[in-house]
C-alpha cells in the first residue's frame, strides 16, 4: 500500500535527521495510531507520506509511485486532514462544488452522510465557523473523497466532548477494507477504541508496533498487579502492566502502554517474543 | 488518469483560485489596471500621442506587470512564503507542477491583457472628455494615421498580433522567466542580484551579438574614421544585430522557462 524505505529526512541542509534510514509499511484495511513524544517526527512522517517533503535519502511509495513525483493521480487517492485547516471564506456547497471534482472517487452522498454524523447542517458558510468545526468539515469532505490512504494530524484537537464522540462513529462509518487510515495524536483516550495497530515512534525509529489484538493478549493491563513490569500512578490506584498469556484478551490501555514503552520499549516488546 | 498535463484540470484549477481567493484576483487585476491606467493617462495628456515614446513604454510597463503578476500568482499556486495551513491544502491538491505553472501563466496573461484593453479605452475616454478632442476609436482618420506610423517604427509587415507577440517573445516572458529564477534561486536580495547579472550578461551578450553580425566592423572605429559612411552602415549593421538578438532573446526565454520550471518543482517541497 504505502511503503517507506530507507527514508532519511532532516529540516535544513544540514539540520539534524528527524528519520535516518527509516522502514515502514502501512496495509490498507487498518486503523494504525501514531503515537510518539513531542518533536519525534510524526507530523514530519505524515507530511512526507502526502509527497511534501523531499528526503535526503531514500523514498516513500505509494502503489509503487513515489509520492515526491507528486502525480495527481496519487494526490487525488490520498488525504490529509491537517492540524490547523485554514478554509476559504465560502459557502460549503461552493468548497465541494469546486474541489470535489479533483477526487474521482468523492461521493456526494457520503459526504452529506458524515456531515449528518457530526450533526453539521449541509448549509453552511466556512467563514462562519469555529476551528472544531472546520475540522469537522474537513474530515467529512476526507473520508468523502473515498481516498485509498486517510491521514490525520490531530483530528480531536479542537472537538468539544460530544463531538469527540461523534468522530468515533463517524470514522467507523468510514473505514472499508480498501482504505488505510493513520491518525497520529496526543489523545490516545479520543481514538483508543478505533485503532486496530499502535505504533509508537521514537528518536531512534520504532518502539513499537503491534496490533492491538496482540496488545490485548500478550499484555495484562490492570490495578496494583504484583507481577507487573510497569506500573505507574493513577487516580484508582497503581496502573500495572504484566505479560499476558497470549490468549485472554485484557482491555488495552493504550495511554499506559505508551508510558510504558517511552519507560523501557525492549521490556515491553519482549512480551511479545518470549511467552512463559 | 493523465498525470502530466490535463486541460480540465487547469479549469478547475482556475475556477478554485476565482473561487476561493476572489479578493486576492480582484486586488490583482486593480492594482494592473491601476498601474496601466495611470501609464496610457499620463501618455495620452501630458506627452501627446507619440508613437515610438508609446511602444517603449508597452514594452516596459507590460513587461513589469507581468513579471509581477506572474511571480505573484506563481507564489499563490506553489505555496512559496504562505502559512502552513494554506500551503498543505493547496500542494495536496490533486495537479501536476506543469498544470500549476500554467494555469500561473493564463491568468496572468489574462490579467494583463483584459486590464490592458480596459486601462487603454479608459484613456482614450478620459482624453476625449478632458480635452474635448477626437478619441483614438471614434476617428478612422487618425487611427490610420496612427497604424501607418507603427509601420514606420515597426516595419511594413508590423500588425497588433505581431506587436503583441514579439512584446512578449523578446520582452515580458524574458525578463519573467530571468526575474523568477532568480527569485527562486538567491534567498536574499535575489532581485539586486538579479539586476546585477542581467546588467554584465547583457553586455556580454551584446558583444557577442554585435561579433555574430559583423565582427569585421567596429563601429565606433568607424565613427571617427569614416564618418561619411556611417549612415549608410548603420540602417543594414542594425538590421541584422536585431534579428540575431531576437534569436538569442527566444533562446533564452525558452532555457529560462525550462529552469524555472525544474526549479519550481524542486522547491515546492521542503
Amino acid at each position: 500500500m504505502i511503503e517507506i524505505k530507507n527514508f532519511t529526512y532532516g529540516y535544513g541542509k544540514t539540520g539534524r535527521c528527524v528519520f535516518s534510514d527509516f522502514d515502514f509499511r502501512f496495509e490498507p484495511g487498518c486503523v494504525y495510531g501514531l503515537l510518539g513524544e513531542n518533536g519525534v517526527g510524526k507530523s514530519t512522517l505524515l507530511h512526507a507520506m502526502m509527497g511534501l517533503l523531499r528526503p535526503r535519502a531514500g523514498a516513500i511509495r505509494f502503489g509503487g509511485t513515489d509520492v515526491c513525483e507528486r502525480r495527481p493521480s496519487v494526490l487525488s487517492d490520498c488525504y490529509i486532514v491537517p492540524e490547523e485547516y485554514d478554509l476559504p471564506r465560502i459557502s460549503l456547497s461552493d468548497y465541494v462544488r469546486i474541489n470535489a471534482p479533483f477526487y474521482p472517487k468523492f461521493s456526494r452522498s457520503d459526504f452529506e452522510r458524515y456531515l449528518a454524523g457530526f450533526e453539521l447542517p449541509a448549509a453552511l458558510n466556512l467563514k462562519s465557523l469555529s476551528m472544531g468545526q472546520k475540522k469537522k468539515v474537513v474530515m467529512c469532505f476526507a473520508l468523502a473523497t473515498n481516498a485509498s490512504l486517510l491521514l490525520m494530524d490531530e483530528p480531536t484537537n479542537g472537538l468539544d466532548i460530544l463531538s469527540k464522540s461523534l468522530f468515533r462513529k463517524v470514522m467507523a462509518q468510514g473505514m472499508n477494507e480498501s482504505r488505510t487510515i493513520v491518525i497520529s495524536t496526543h489523545q490516545v483516550r479520543d481514538v483508543e477504541n478505533m485503532l486496530d495497530r499502535v505504533v509508537i515512534l521514537g528518536r531512534q525509529g520504532i518502539l513499537f508496533d503491534r496490533t492491538v489484538d496482540e496488545a490485548a493478549r500478550h499484555l495484562r493491563f490492570g490495578i496494583g498487579a504484583p507481577d507487573a513490569i510497569f506500573a505507574a500512578p493513577s487516580l484508582q490506584g497503581l496502573a500495572t502492566i504484566s505479560r499476558g498469556d497470549g490468549v485472554t484478551d485484557s482491555a488495552v490501555n493504550i495511554e499506559l502502554l505508551f508510558c510504558a514503552v517511552q519507560a523501557d520499549a525492549r521490556k515491553i516488546n519482549d512480551c511479545f517474543t518470549n511467552q512463559r | 488518469m493523465n498525470d502530466t498535463l490535463s486541460v480540465s484540470r487547469i479549469a478547475l484549477l482556475l475556477k478554485k483560485y476565482y473561487a476561493e481567493d476572489r479578493v486576492r484576483v480582484f486586488s490583482l487585476l486593480a492594482v494592473t489596471f491601476l498601474v496601466l491606467a495611470g501609464c496610457f493617462i499620463f501618455f495620452r495628456l501630458v506627452m501627446g500621442f507619440n508613437v515610438t515614446a508609446f511602444a517603449s513604454m508597452v514594452y516596459v510597463v507590460v513587461s513589469c506587470l507581468f513579471s509581477l503578476t506572474l511571480g505573484y500568482v506563481s507564489a499563490h499556486f506553489f505555496c512559496t512564503g504562505q502559512i502552513r495551513s494554506r500551503r498543505i491544502a493547496m500542494l495536496t491538491t490533486p495537479v501536476s507542477t506543469a498544470e500549476r505553472f500554467l494555469a500561473a501563466i493564463v491568468v496572468s496573461l489574462f490579467g494583463v491583457t483584459l486590464m490592458f484593453g480596459v486601462a487603454f479605452v479608459l484613456a482614450d475616454l478620459v482624453q476625449t472628455l478632458v480635452t474635448g478632442g477626437a478619441s483614438l476609436f471614434s476617428d478612422a482618420e487618425l487611427m490610420t494615421d496612427i497604424y501607418n506610423k507603427m509601420k514606420m517604427v515597426f516595419g511594413n509587415d508590423f500588425s497588433p498580433l505581431r506587436f503583441g507577440v514579439e512584446s512578449l517573445t523578446t520582452g515580458a516572458l524574458l525578463y519573467n522567466a530571468y526575474f523568477l529564477l532568480c527569485g527562486l534561486t538567491f534567498d536574499r536580495h535575489p532581485f539586486l542580484i538579479g539586476l546585477l547579472i542581467f546588467v554584465a550578461a547583457d553586455a556580454v551578450l551584446g558583444r557577442v551579438a554585435m561579433q555574430i553580425v559583423n565582427p569585421d566592423i567596429d563601429l565606433a572605429t568607424l565613427a571617427t574614421t569614416q564618418p561619411d559612411r556611417l549612415p549608410e552602415l548603420l540602417p543594414h549593421y542594425l538590421g541584422r544585430l536585431m534579428n540575431v538578438t531576437r534569436i538569442m532573446h527566444i533562446v533564452a526565454t525558452v532555457t529560462l522557462y525550462v529552469l524555472v520550471f525544474f526549479r519550481i518543482r524542486r522547491s515546492q517541497l521542503r
